[in-house]
């Protein structure tokens, strides 16, 4: 090797300015060397070139490697589940190409719910989609067993790891792996996610601690009202107007308690007689008190933009969206259904806003109430609150009923609301939003299904053929589509049978 | 022929086609289909009136299909084939149609005519004209290369970078003038080197070495042994005629896939088919040039053993060769592979001393395994020898997955000190990586 760094030396500055020195040479190699340069019937340039060849072949057939005692390698720890049978296998790939996460989690699950794990070649493709996918990193490596452990840490993209620790990852993740955490600890430890936050928060900037704030609201309780309390004099506007919205949430708040002393002051039932006395009805008196101005820095904003709606009524409309529907119960001496009338009739906006305040404090005999009367408004985050199959029930029927030439629209939006919240459409609710996108194509595209297909009821596939669009050139694309959207249910409907094993 | 998904996908020309092809996998898309011993075809409702007619030509898989894409195999050939490994009960068909009758028929007709077809009488006087004329022209090609060797080494290379590729084309050209083709690629290819990374000087010593003893050999090439003046006239351009080599007797043996490598060039993609004879030991190169647009007649899937007579182009170290015939096989005896790194060496000087300036060879080494050393990943074998991967090899995390940090039997493809992993024994199958 020494030899050839030589002739590289002399090689680069060239045959004119340097000749090669065979004495640099290897001893075995120098007779041969020696014997070229003896031969005067060739010039020293092509002496040269026969110099390189013979030391080229030289160097490249003694290569040679010296052994390496301290470089190893930790052995992957045998499996201790099964493999997956080759059926799953094969639909797994199919789901990978159709590129449906929604498929990808439910067969993950399946995999994992029955004890089986996937072969070695499959564990870097899946790691690769986990690092894209946050939501998926969980469940794939449970179902790549002990290799993937072992494989997960070889890799720096696969920054996901199931050996750190929350705290670890807390004290030196990412950002957005802090986030993580910090959701998923509010949800099982509320107490010790707080814990952790305080415990960092004078050090973080203004845009994570927004960031944490905004799944702050998971297990949310008065525990948290001291902290959130501090949080009041933040510098950050954004991260103080977060402070406020979390504080709004919780009823035994100081914004909150204040929100329902102003009502109490504001608000009086009275009793009047109607038909010539023979009945009497409630009359909801409005007068507000003088409000301190500290309540308007909690967000309640003081002038209507709507011409119909007196400032005094949009201030208590905005003050009963967070009072707790019990407390406003309690304070009119009336049963539910009694407020409900009495808003419907003398002020709408005011029950939507008492439907509001009964979503956000988890009231559900109230929501029910407000629903029964208030037909116009949509309550999307309810869908997170009634149990699935009330929740698609609710949409279908808001969905229904919806005409006109708005109707369009709102049915788009419930039902990018409804899919959001992973509410699942039953036979009847699937065949129609199946008749409404053969309708109106372009606004969800093949990713829409590839996402949600496992909302859907599996009766869509015959939906699919029955209804097409009007004009007759979309004609072939609906078709398209509809095969993707048959393959997708069919993939979906063989994942649990594709775990059984065949003899 | 059963074939694997894996293997049909390894058919296919790019990761779209892959896509495509398993999307025409379903019963739906196809308004005919059916299947016997020689060919399998179907009809695929596209987005034109009539369905394309696509088949497949079972003893060679060698598809023909009526779409128009440009891709070979097209997404349909892919569809079919994938379907029918998929669900093989539902081609009930087994009575050819007219159209795929008549496309077999013709390939048949045309391999006994190949076959039957002898040659034309040879006017000898005017081949040995033509035959002088070249060697005149070879020879006056050589002179000035060798004069262009020496213009180099006298210079020095420090300023070759500077000076770019145009010296390297411009010798290129004329050797082509000079009707060697291959020595021309040579010159070419030391051009290619990537003169901004380290090491270049060593890889331009190394291809000016390698031309310069083909050049040399060429002048003195009636005293050299018969089988290196073959190898010699390979590397200057001179061709060997297919056919006559075709009529001469194969090594018969079961021959595993190692891998298949795709490059393109000025509309050309060439397929590299490496081959290991399971009972000879025998390792095999088998090329394939297809013009874009047109079909290749060779699809051989890595990992997938074949029962083939191969007969071998003339040299010391018979590498390059061609099928002569080929049935689908099971064979999974192992391979006979090198104990470790010194074993791979001594064979590798052994070539060496045949065929000084011969390319990257594959070789199986057994006990080794994939360790990281130095932030770059090497294979250790049982005496605890590192053997640096080539950095552009990027399926190092499969590697890594399949050995569990084990120690395994790979194939590996280089020379002298690095290599590329071209698959690996896994649960004693080949798995092509």
């Amino acid at each position: 090797m020494q030899f050839w760094n030589h002739i590289i030396q002399v090689a680069s500055l060239g045959t004119g300015k340097q000749q090669a020195d065979v004495a640099e040479a290897e001893e075995s190699l120098q007779p041969a060397l020696q014997r070229i340069n003896d031969n005067n019937q060739i010039d020293h340039e092509e002496r040269f070139l026969q110099i390189v060849a013979l030391a080229f072949n030289y160097r490249q057939s003694g290569a040679s490697l010296v052994p390496d005692e301290k470089t190893s390698i930790e052995i992957a720890s045998p499996e201790e589940k099964t493999y997956c049978p080759s059926a799953a296998l094969y639909l797994l790939s199919e789901i990978i190409d159709a590129e449906s996460n929604g498929l990808l989690e439910i067969w993950l699950n399946v995999c994992a719910g029955k004890g089986f794990i996937v072969p070695p070649e499959l564990i870097p493709s899946l790691f690769d989609i986990a690092s894209q996918n946050k939501k998926l990193q969980t469940i794939i490596a449970k179902c790549c067993g002990k290799r993937g452990e072992w494989l997960i840490s070889f890799n720096p993209d696969w920054k996901f790891s199931t050996s750190e620790s929350d705290e670890e990852i807390w004290n030196t993740g990412l950002a957005e792996q802090r986030r993580l955490v910090l959701m998923e600890m509010r949800t099982t430890d509320p107490a010790k996610a707080r814990q952790l936050l305080e415990e960092t928060w004078d050090k973080e900037d203004a845009n994570t601690k927004a960031l944490f704030l905004s799944v702050f609201g998971n297990g949310i309780s008065e525990k948290d009202i001291d902290f959130l309390d501090k949080l009041k004099t933040e510098k950050s506007k954004k991260v103080k107007e977060l402070a406020f919205a979390l504080l709004k949430i919780i009823p035994a708040s100081s914004v909150v308690r204040e929100y329902v002393q102003i009502l109490q002051q504001a608000l009086q039932v009275k009793k009047e007689k109607a038909l010539l006395g023979l009945v009497s009805k409630n009359v909801l008196q409005i007068q507000l008190p003088q409000i301190s101005s500290s309540v308007f820095e909690t967000g309640i904003e003081k002038l209507s933009n709507v011409k119909e709606l007196s400032d005094d009524l949009f201030i208590v409309q905005q003050l009963m969206a967070y009072a707790p529907p019990s407390e406003i119960k309690s304070m009119l001496q009336l049963s539910y259904e009694e407020i409900a009338d009495l808003f419907s009739h003398q002020s709408p906006s005011l029950l939507t806003a008492f439907g509001t305040a009964a979503v956000r404090f988890k009231d559900l005999d109230c929501f029910r109430v407000v629903v029964g009367k208030d037909k116009n408004t949509f309550y999307t985050d309810a869908l997170h609150l009634l149990p699935p199959a009330d929740a698609g029930d609710y949409g279908f029927s808001f969905y229904n009923s919806r005409t006109g030439t708005e109707a369009v629209s709102e049915r788009n939006n419930l039902i990018n609301a409804i899919t959001a919240a992973k509410v699942p459409l039953d036979e009847a609710f699937s065949v129609a939003v199946v008749e409404h996108l053969a309708g109106n194509m372009y606004i969800h595209n093949r990713k829409f299904f590839s996402t949600y297909i496992h909302l859907f009821h599996p009766a869509m596939i015959n939906a699919v053929d029955k209804f097409q669009p009007k004009e007759q050139y979309l004609q072939s694309q609906w078709a398209n589509m509809g095969d993707y959207i048959k393959h997708l249910m069919q993939l979906r409907l063989q994942i649990q049978s594709s775990f059984i094993h065949k003899p | 022929m059963q074939l694997s998904e894996e293997q049909i996908l390894s058919l296919a020309p790019d990761e779209s086609s892959k896509k495509n092809g398993k999307a025409l996998a379903t019963l739906s898309k196809w308004v005919s289909k059916g299947a016997n011993e020689r060919a399998l075809w179907g009809e695929c409702q596209g987005s034109g009136s009539k369905p394309y007619q696509t088949q497949v030509d079972l003893s060679t898989t060698s598809f023909k299909c009526s779409c128009p894409s440009r891709k070979f195999p097209c997404k349909h050939g892919l569809g079919l084939m994938l379907l029918y490994a998929k669900d093989k009960l539902s081609f009930t068909d087994t009575t050819m149609p007219g159209w795929v009758d008549e496309w077999i028929g013709k390939r048949t007709e045309r391999q006994e005519k190949k076959e039957t077809e002898k040659e034309k009488p040879v006017d000898e006087a005017a081949q040995l004209k033509r035959q002088k004329a070249r060697e005149q022209k070879i020879a006056d090609g050589l002179e000035e290369l060798m004069l262009w060797m020496k213009d180099v080494v006298s210079n020095g290379i420090m300023n070759i970078p500077e000076k770019g590729t145009a010296t390297f084309e411009n010798m290129g050209r004329r050797l082509i003038d000079a009707q060697a083709p291959t020595l021309a690629g040579m010159v070419r290819t030391a051009g290619n080197i990537n003169f901004y990374a380290e090491g270049w000087q060593s890889a331009l010593l190394d291809q000016l070495s390698r031309i310069y003893l083909v050049a040399t050999g060429y002048k003195r090439i009636e005293t050299l042994d018969p089988m290196l003046q073959q190898d010699i006239r390979t590397l200057i351009g001179f061709s060997q005629s297919q056919e006559a080599l075709l009529e001469q007797t194969g090594v018969n043996d079961h021959w595993l896939v190692l891998a298949k490598e795709v490059s393109e060039e000025d509309n050309i993609t060439t397929e590299r088919y490496w081959l290991y004879g399971l009972h000879t030991q025998q390792t095999a190169l088998v090329l394939q040039f297809i013009v874009r647009g047109q079909g290749g007649q060779l699809t051989l899937m890595p990992g997938a053993c074949i029962q083939a007579e191969l007969v071998f182009y003339p040299s010391v170290l018979p590498l390059r060769a061609l099928i002569k015939k080929q049935i689908a096989s099971n064979d999974t005896t192992s391979p006979k592979a090198y104990k470790d790194w010194d074993e791979v060496f001594e064979a590798q000087a052994l070539n060496f001393s045949k065929l000084p300036f011969k390319g990257y060879s594959p070789y199986i080494v057994e006990n080794v395994r994939p360790v990281l050393h130095n932030q770059q990943w090497h294979l250790q074998d049982a005496k605890n020898c590192l053997m640096p991967l080539k950095k552009t090899f990027d399926n190092i995390w499969l590697l890594l997955s399949l050995s569990g940090g084990d120690y395994t039997t790979m194939c590996v493809i280089g020379a002298e000190k690095t290599f590329t992993p071209l698959g690996m024994w896994y649960n004693q199958t080949y798995k092509a990586l």
